[in-house]
Parts: C-alpha cells; structure tokens; sequence
C-alpha cells in the first residue's frame, strides 16, 4: 500500500489555488458519459451529489434511510464554523485553520485543514442562498456565537437544528437534480460490497431493502459519505442505523483504514438510564456556555438532592482546574475531566456515571427568560427525556461516544488508497486529527461536498478513465456471490441456533460494553489486549446463536441489523489494534499510561506524528501497518493547554 | 408523478389541470359559499320584517316580486353558487375519501370542532331543506294548504288591488308543530355549517392567518349565531303566538 | 410495570393485516421504542418475527417515526416525537394500541413501516432555491430580518414525518406542503421562484393522491415539531398569488 498524500507545493495559503489549477478538468460535453456512484445522502453525500450533477456528472445517490433528508447530518444541534469574521473579534483563515490544528492535537494533514478553512466562508454563503434560515441579527445580518471553547464567534447557527437546517438545503439541491434527472437517488437501498475492477474502483453491490433484490452497480468512480462508527460501542449518540459496513467493505477490498481508534466523546450527553438503553441523547455543547459543571465536594453527598448542596461543598472542577478556559474546554479534556471525577467516586445519580450542568447562576445573572430563549428547546428535550425540569434542579450529564475522526485514509484529492474509491464527510480521516471542534463536522461535510470533489473528482476522471465497464464483468459476478453467501449464512444461523438463539443486539450490546470498557474515554495496553481476546469469541457467539427471523426477500431489519453488526464484530479489532498501537495520548485517544502527574494528557510526537493506516489481512490476523507522516511546517507543535 | 419544467403540458391541460386542483376547488367553494353567505344574511334580514306585521311583510315580498329579470338573474346567479358548492363538495369529499381508504381503529380528533367533522352531513341537510324550502314557499308544491285553504295562492286586499298574501303562508306553515321543527332543525344545521363554513373560507382564501386569524376565528361562529338566532326566532315567536295571533 | 399491547401486522402492502395482542415488562424511564424493542428481543428470542418499524435518530429529528398510538400519531404528548415518548406518560396495566400511518399515498411495506416517498416527489417538484454550487453571493449581502428569518425558521423546522398526514381527516398533505412553501416564500432567496414553486408542489400533491385540508386543525396538533395551520393559510395565498399575478 503506498501512501501518497499528493499535497500541492508551496506555501500553505496558495495550495488549494495551486491544485485547482494543475487538477485536469473533464470536458463539459463528456461529463454526463461519466457515471459516478454516490453513497450516503448526508451533508457530505447530498451536497456532493447536487453539486457533481450540476456539473453534468451521471449520479446515482444511495441511501438506506427511507428518504435522503434522514440522514444522520440532520441531529447535529450546535452549529458550523466559518472564518467569516463578520464580528470584526481577530478571526481569520488562518486562525481557524491553526485552531483546527491544536485542536486536533496536531494528527491531522495541515494542507487539508487550511483548505477547509479556506472553503468554509463559501459554505454560509451557499447555505443562505438556498434559503437556510440561520440565526440573524434585527440589523438582518448573520447572528454568530462562539462554540466548544473557541476565543472568537465563528459559528453560524439555526436555533437547535443546524444540522437538519444544512441537510434540507443539501437535500433541496439534490432534489433538483433529481427533479432534472441528473441524479437518480436510490433509497432504502444499503450498500453491501465495493467492486474493483483492475485496481480501480468501479462499482458496488447493493441490497433493496424493500425487495431484498441484490443487485451491482457500475460506475467510473464511488464515492462514500457514508458517515463515522460510533456505533460500535452500541451506545452513541448516533441515529440506530449508523453503521461501518460501507466503509468497512471498501476496507476489506483494500482500502487504507487510518486511526480508528480516534473517537470523540461528547462530554454533554443524557446519562444512561438503564439496561434497555437504546442510545444516548446529546445536549447540545452551546449549553456550556452558560452551564457550570459540578459534582459534590464530599462523596456522602452523591445521593443528596443536588440544590440540598451548599455552594461551598460544590466541585466545579473544570473551573478549578483549567481556570482560563473553565467549562469551555475541548470536548476531550471536558469528557476526561467527568470519568476522573466518576472514577474517584463523585459521580451523582444512580449509576454513579453523571455530573451536574447547572444553570442557577446564569439564570440568576442574565434571567430565565434569557436562558429560555437560548436554551428553550434543549431544556424541553431534556425534560421530555428525563422527566425533570432543568430550570429548577441541575441537569445530569455524561460523556457519550458521539463522533469519530478516524475513517478511511484519503489524500490530498480526497481519494483513497483504492484509486477511484473517494472518502467524503466523516467517512474519512483527514481534517480533525484526534480530536474534532465543536461546530465543524457539518463544515467539513459539506466542504468536501460542495467544494472540494467537484474538482478532485474531475482530476480522477481526466487521468485515470480507462473506459466503460460493465456489470458483467466476472468482479461483480464475484463480489455479488459473496454478498449473497454472506446472507445466506446470516439467515441460517437462526435454524440451528435453537433455543440458544440470542437477537443479533444482543450481541451488539456485548461488543458495546467491551469497546466502552477497553477502548473508551480510557485506554491501557492491559485492557485493549483483553478486548482483543474477547472480540473473537463474541463475534464466534454471533455466527452461532444470532437469531435472524424472515426472510431475505422482504423488509428485513433484523437481517439489516445483522449484516452491520457482524462487520462492527471485525471492526472492532481493528479499532483495538489501532489504540493499541498509538502508544500514547492525544486528543480523543487517552492510553493511560501516558498522562502527567495530574492526569493530563501526553503526546508522543517524536515517535506517533504520524497517520496510522491499517491493510486488511483477514478476518482475526493482525492488519498490516503503514504510516502517513505528518510535517507540520506552519504550526507549532505544543501541549494543549487550557488552564 | 412529477415533472421539472412546469411547461411540459399543454396550456389547455394546465388549465384544467389548475382549475380542478384541491385548492382551486376549495377555493371555488369558498367563493360559492360566500354567496350563500350574503344570500343567507339578506334573506333573514328580509324575513325578519315579519315582526313588522303583514303590511310591512307584504310590501316587502311584492317588491322582491317585482324585479322582474333582476330576479331571475339573481336566482339563476344563486342556483349556480348552489350548484358548485355541491359538485366541488362531491368531488372534494370523493378525493378525500379515496384519500384514506382503510380506517384507523379510532383516530383521536384533538382540535376539530363538532361542526368541521359533520360539514358534509350539515351540507345534505340543508340541501334537503332547500329543496323542501323552495317548493314550500317559492314554488308552492308542498305545505300550501291548511284548513281547506291553499294560502300559497291567498290574496291580500290592499287599497289599489289584491296582492299575494305571503306572510299569511309564512304565519300558517310555522303554526304546525311538524314545520316549525323542520325549519328549526335546518337553522341549526345552517348555524353550524356557517360557524365552520365562514371561518374557512377566510383560511382557504389566505386571508385568515397572522393577525388576521382571530377575527375570522370569530366571525365564523358569530355569523352562524347570528343567522340561527334570527331565523329560528321567527318560527319561535310565531309558533308561541307573539307574531300572528289573530 | 405490565403493558398490553395491540399492535397492527400486516406482512406485505397488499396483505390483510390485523391486530396483534402481546404484553411487555416496561421501565417508566424508557421511551417507547425501548418499550418496543424489549418485545421485539421477546418475541425473537421465541424464535418469531419481530415487528418491524422505522426509527433512527431517536432524539426527535429525522422524522423516521411514524406510528399511531391509542389514536395519536406520535403519542399523546404534544409536541414529541414517538422516539420522544417515555413510558412515564403509562401506568401499569395500560393497554396501547399501536398502528401504522394510513394515508393511500403511504402504502403500508410492513407492520408499522409505510412508503412516505410521496412527500420526496412532492420536493422535487420545487422544494428548493435554483442556486447551483458556487453561484451564491456573500452571505450578509442581502438583509433578511429577524422576524421574517424566525417565521422562515418556523416552518422549515419540518422534519418530514408525515404526522399531519395521519392525523388529517382526509389525509391531506396540505402542512407539510404548506410547511416547505411557506419556508421559502418568506425569505428572499425563495421569492424569485414562488409562483412556479407553489404551482407544481399542489400539483405534484394531488398527484399523489392526498385529500384536501378542510381546516380542522387536527394536523397542528399531531405536528411534532408543532408547526403552526397557518401555513396552509400561506399556501392558499400563494397559489391564488400564482394564479392571479401576471407571470
């Protein structure tokens, strides 16, 4: 596997101009004989596939949701980054570009980072010009805020729902190329096996989720958008459908899968209620804005009523212990700092896993009706979920896995190590290193969408076409017989298992709890070693005793279901292997043994500055390792710190 | 199912096609049921001179009597609205139906008031009322004679000439118990359709909404009120003997 | 706590279906499609096919829901999504009964699943701005103003589900359509385009076999997101504006 980023010469300000310009570009009258496949219709899918058709592409978008706009984009509450600067407060390019950096702890490819600074200004004006009703002014200019701990107000935002505002703008331009006929969108229709043709990327297999009718398709290049694995720890705060497979197939097929085990934990999440917990509900991180995290002092205060508490008695850790940043400290920092304080035993409510987000001073500082109007909704939600009502008594939060920077390898041209494979959105790996910023996973999907394929994509076509292929060539007849013996063998299972039968959550719970155990908010050597042992024997479990009922020409969930969690039970190791490996602590990735005295952590750069991509070797063998080294000629490399 | 470019069909098929929109037609019952409306308000204005005594009734109905083509168009104009009504209300009511073709067990109406969920049944009462209420009193084929007399045809001596005596049918027919509760049933059928009616009409035709909203939330069920206090007033006041005693 | 349970299956579109009685052990801190899931791993540890419905998100935001409760799309509390809904809101013995959205232009897939791709058309038909990538101007060029932006807001909130839909009388479309109309002829950017945009979105509507609103409001009340009938108020107006004005 050859790992080569293809970043463009020169200073880091002129390198996307510099791309655009030595990218090959594909005759405007031969771009509809070009059929590209799209997977995903998230902010990253929709907006690449409206924008490829505009540019007279032949599209087909997939997605198994029911329609495009449900995709997974569409929870994402905060809001998007843009170095706009319309508050006149020091932002700029290369200030978000910089921050974008440290807070990636310094994993990330400097090139892309800049560029997605560079592109993020077109973003809110693209979004506004489709009728995206962000948050304004009374003047009628853009509102901005500041969020996750950034020193300037850079972020856009529509009230709660940035992320659903964004994909129904993404959505509507997808629509009209629907409406053209420039794209054909394929719902309810899940993605099973990437095609590779002579080493190149040239189609996929795919399953109705209606009809189960399996079927290829081909194309002259695919791209995914097919979103982050945070499922794999079963809870997250991810929609139920999330899953690897997608990116795992290509994977499989040869693509470079790079840090895995960069996932981040959103420290403001509801904590889990019980054993039948189905996933996690994030609150928004703008709540710290106003919020003061706090546990009791004194242990035998956790099961006190939290207002029985006098001040003096109330640890706000973060304040004490990172007095420059206080509660808007990094997500990571923010999550860690709640496990400490659980671990050593202040945790409150019954689990023992949640601390307080308090707005008492706030509402006593600026009014309740202030705080409603800024956190109105996100109070409802959260009174709707818990049954207690947060403008009277603290709210109960705690980290939950929400978001994962790893993904597959992809270089300059967001291309991966398949030629012709192309990794969109949070699919990939490129742009937030350890650790991603509040507020700008929706601005990196729809970069890469709007702005950064359409030329890449171009590039791909003009020096890489090597003809049409068909889906009579014997690599899809292969790759579909695998898909349907892999079927086959899941429906089966439920025959023999008898009264051993187990539902195939069952199993995804198993898998949750092993990976939030020993590749969670913590990791040790010890622990990933015993995740490592465990994985294979639960995956043996699976093909065992999963139950899987009807059949395979129908809507099936559960077949649905089975299928992604087999591929999260191999995943998994993969993820084990990667935190294994990266012996050290950076960003979303803490190996225990490497933190400083009090806990913070501690960066190896000398020995990991690098990108690891894991080669597939075989299901239970040790993937293969190569590295993508990163120089960093413009940032500095330093500890984070924000005390 | 859709198409892009809105200039596929021929003009004479977006025509049509516009005309017989839901919305179209819900606006055309909009229109015709504001006629009926204003009908409705300027017939009980007239008949309420009932009060006045068979004079003043009289004077009232020889008048009306007497517009000659103006009448005619009037009726032809009112027939019409009638007509639309009912036909968009059928085909309306048949989209609606085909719309939903299996029921829910039971499906909770949490906003809707008795008025809305019964509009339909209301609009064939008051079609079988105005059937029965033109051949009473306009055409005279039914409920004419009491007593031996067919007072759909009864003189009133004025100073110059006879005239026909409508108010001695009207005081006559709302007498009988069996009339009075017809007409007064179909009035609170006609309440109810206007308290629904009116306000929705005002929606359909974009007007009731923002600030707007509440009046015409208002005036739906104040108009129907109205209109039912004053036409069952009359057969009330006749049939307890404080108009028509005599 | 012990809950009843009567739930509609139906094996195919064009298959009869029924109600199906069973009973399940809940939490009062679960949600309701928890309470689901716990008698789905019943019924397939029993080795029987569970019951299939349409949910992801779970947090209330990408309209994939879609069931009827004891009558009520989404459930009985206002304003939430049936993934919103928490056991609290039973008491123990409570019987539900649960069904799927009944509309002729959602067919029934399976159990509680239905084929809302009707609303997607719809969309296509002129949900959107014709703006193509790169062509946009500065954001803050035009001032749009923050009561007009808010309103805008209202009605794009929308998540799609298709509540109004099923609690409609006549299973009318007229929200969510007014929904989408409404959100784009507020704002500057959608103005250029209303007249063909509201034209062909009723029209791509009555294509697909909705009723027509006869203003019960019924579709405000089930509205998950709580958008206001005002919008279909907007709507009448619009299309009487395109119909009326000289293109």
């Amino acid at each position: 596997m050859k790992l080569d980023a293809k970043i463009p010469s020169g200073p880091i300000g002129d390198k996307w101009d510099k791309a655009r310009f030595e990218l090959k570009l594909v005759n405007p009258a031969n771009k509809r004989h070009h059929k590209l496949i799209i997977v995903g219709s998230g902010l990253a899918g929709a907006s690449a596939a409206a924008s490829l058709a505009e540019l007279g592409y032949d599209v087909d978008c997939f997605c198994f949701q029911d329609s495009p706009r449900r995709a997974h984009s569409i929870a994402a509450q905060g809001g998007i980054n843009a170095a706009k600067n319309y508050q006149n407060d020091g932002d700029s390019v290369y200030r978000l570009f910089y921050d974008t950096v440290k807070g990636g702890d310094y994993r990330s490819r400097e090139a892309n980072v800049y560029r997605l600074a560079q592109v993020s200004v077109n973003i809110i004006d693209q979004c506004v010009a489709q009728g995206v009703p962000f948050a304004r002014e009374y003047g009628g200019v853009l509102a901005n805020r500041s969020f996750g701990g950034a020193q300037v107000s850079r972020t856009f935002y529509a009230r709660g729902q940035t992320g659903q505002q964004l994909l129904l703008g993404a959505y509507s331009a997808l629509n009209r190329q629907i409406a053209q006929g420039k794209v054909k969108m394929h719902p309810r229709t899940e993605m099973l096996d990437l095609v590779v043709v002579d080493g190149h990327a040239r189609g996929i297999i795919t399953r109705d989720l209606i009809t189960g009718e399996i079927r290829p398709w081909a194309a002259d290049a695919v791209l995914l958008a097919t979103g982050g694995y945070g499922n794999v720890f079963y809870l997250s705060t991810n929609a139920k459908n999330c899953n690897v497979t997608a990116t795992y197939r290509a994977y499989k097929r040869g693509a470079g899968f790079a840090n895995p085990c960069f996932t981040q934990i959103h420290p403001t999440c509801i904590p889990v209620s019980g054993d039948y917990q189905s996933k996690l509900t994030l609150m928004s991180e703008s709540l710290r804005n106003d919020g003061r995290v706090w546990v009791p002092r004194n242990k035998a205060d956790v099961n006190k009523p939290p207002n029985d508490i006098p001040p003096d008695d109330r640890y706000y850790y973060l304040e004490e212990r990172y007095p420059s940043f206080g509660n808007l400290v990094p997500r990571d920092v923010a999550s860690r700092a709640a496990k400490k304080v659980c671990d050593d035993g202040y945790g409150v409510s019954k689990t023992g896993e949640a601390v307080y987000l308090d707005f008492a001073t706030a509402i006593e500082r600026d009014g309740k009706a202030a705080i409603e109007d800024r956190y109105g909704n996100l109070f409802e939600m959260y009174e709707r979920i818990t049954g207690e009502n947060p403008y009277k008594t603290p709210m109960r939060i705690y980290p939950a896995v929400h978001y994962t920077m790893g993904g597959l390898w992809v270089d300059y041209n967001l291309m991966s190590t398949i030629p012709g494979l192309h990794v969109l959105g949070e699919a990939n790996f490129s742009d937030h290193g350890a650790n991603r910023l509040g507020a700008s996973a929706l601005m990196q999907g729809l970069a890469d969408g709007y702005f950064v394929i359409p030329y890449t994509i171009g590039n791909y076509i003009a020096t890489h076409y090597h003809g049409e292929v068909s889906t009579k060539h014997p690599a899809f007849a292969r790759a579909e017989a695998e898909v349907r013996e892999r079927q086959r063998k899941l429906l089966e299972i439920g025959s023999k298992s008898g009264s051993k039968r187990k539902s195939v959550d069952y199993f995804h719970r198993k898998l949750g709890k092993i990976m939030w155990e020993y590749c969670g908010m913590a990791r040790n050597a010890a622990g990933l070693e015993q995740a490592l042992a465990q994985i294979p024997e639960l995956r043996e479990q699976f093909w065992d005793h999963a139950f899987v009922p009807g059949g395979a020409d129908e809507l099936n969930p559960w077949l649905e279901k089975a299928g992604r969690i087999a591929d999260f039970l191999e995943f998994a190791e993969l993820m084990c292997h990667d935190a294994l490996y990266r012996d050290e602590s950076c960003g979303g990735h803490f190996r225990e043994e490497h933190q400083t005295e009090e806990g913070e952590a501690v960066r190896r750069d000398d020995e990991f500055a690098h990108g690891a991509v894991w080669e597939y070797t075989g299901v239970g063998t040790k993937p293969a390792l190569h590295k993508e080294p990163l120089e960093f000629e413009n940032v500095k490399l330093t500890t984070r710190s924000y005390k | 199912m859709s198409s892009a470019t809105p200039t596929s069909a021929r003009p004479f098929d977006r025509l049509v096609k516009a005309l017989t929109s839901t919305i179209s037609l819900k606006i055309v019952m909009a229109l015709t049921g504001l006629v009926g409306v204003g009908f409705v308000l300027f017939h009980m204005a007239g008949n309420l001179q009932v009060f006045l005594g068979r004079d003043a009734y009289n004077d009232y109905a020889e008048f009306m009597q007497g517009l000659g083509p103006l009448k005619w168009i009037a009726r032809g104009g009112l027939l019409t609205a009638l007509a639309l009504h009912v036909a968009t209300a059928v085909v309306l009511i048949q989209r609606n139906q085909r719309a939903r073709p299996e029921r829910y067990a039971g499906l909770k109406q949490k906003q809707t008031s008795l008025a809305a969920m019964y509009m339909a049944e209301l609009g064939m009462v008051l079609l079988a009322f105005i059937i029965y209420h033109i051949a009473h009193f306009t055409v005279g084929v039914v409920s004419t004679d009491f007593g031996g007399v067919n007072y759909y045809e009864l003189q009133q001596a004025t100073e110059e000439a006879t005239r026909r005596d409508l108010y001695a049918h009207f005081i006559v027919s709302f007498q009988q118990p069996g009339i009075a509760i017809t007409y007064i049933l179909a009035n609170l059928a006609l309440a109810a359709h206007l308290a629904h009616g009116v306000t929705s009409t005002f929606k359909t035709a974009g007007i009731a909404v923002g600030r707007w909203k509440l009046p015409f939330e208002v005036a739906g069920p104040a108009i129907g009120v109205i209109v039912g206090l004053g036409n069952i007033s009359m057969p009330l006041a006749i049939w307890a003997g404080f108009i028509g005693a005599t | 706590m012990d809950i009843k349970l009567k739930i509609w299956r139906q094996s195919g579109p064009k298959q009869a279906g029924f109600f199906e009685d069973h009973r399940v052990e809940a939490d009062p801190h679960m949600s309701f499609l928890e309470m689901l899931d716990v008698l789905n791993e019943q019924l397939l540890e029993a080795g029987k096919d569970a019951v299939a419905f349409d949910h992801d998100c779970r947090e209330g935001i990408c309209g994939a829901c879609s069931m009827v409760i004891d009558g009520n799309p989404h459930g009985p509390r206002a304003g939430t999504t049936a993934c919103q809904l928490h056991m609290r809101e039973y008491h123990d013995g409570d019987e539900i009964v649960i069904e799927p959205w009944r509309a002729a232009a959602f067919p029934i897939v399976k159990d509680l699943v239905v084929d809302r791709s009707a609303f997607d058309r719809i969309q296509h038909a002129g949900g959107y701005v014709s703006v193509g990538t790169g062509s946009a101007p500065d954001a803050n060029t035009i001032p749009i103003g923050k009561r007009e932006s808010d309103q805008a807001f209202d009605y794009a909130a929308c998540i799609g589900c298709g509540a109004c839909v099923a609690a409609c009388p006549n299973a009318s479309a007229m929200l969510f359509v007014s929904s989408k109309v409404a959100h784009l002829s507020l704002l500057p950017q959608g103005k250029v385009e209303r007249k063909a945009r509201v034209r062909n979105m009723v029209a791509a509507m009555d294509a697909e076999g909705f009723g027509g609103c006869t203003n019960h409001g019924e579709c405000e009340a089930a509205c998950p997101k709580s958008i206001s009938v005002d919008a279909i108020a907007l709507l009448n107006r619009e299309y009487l504006y395109a119909g009326l004005a000289r293109d």
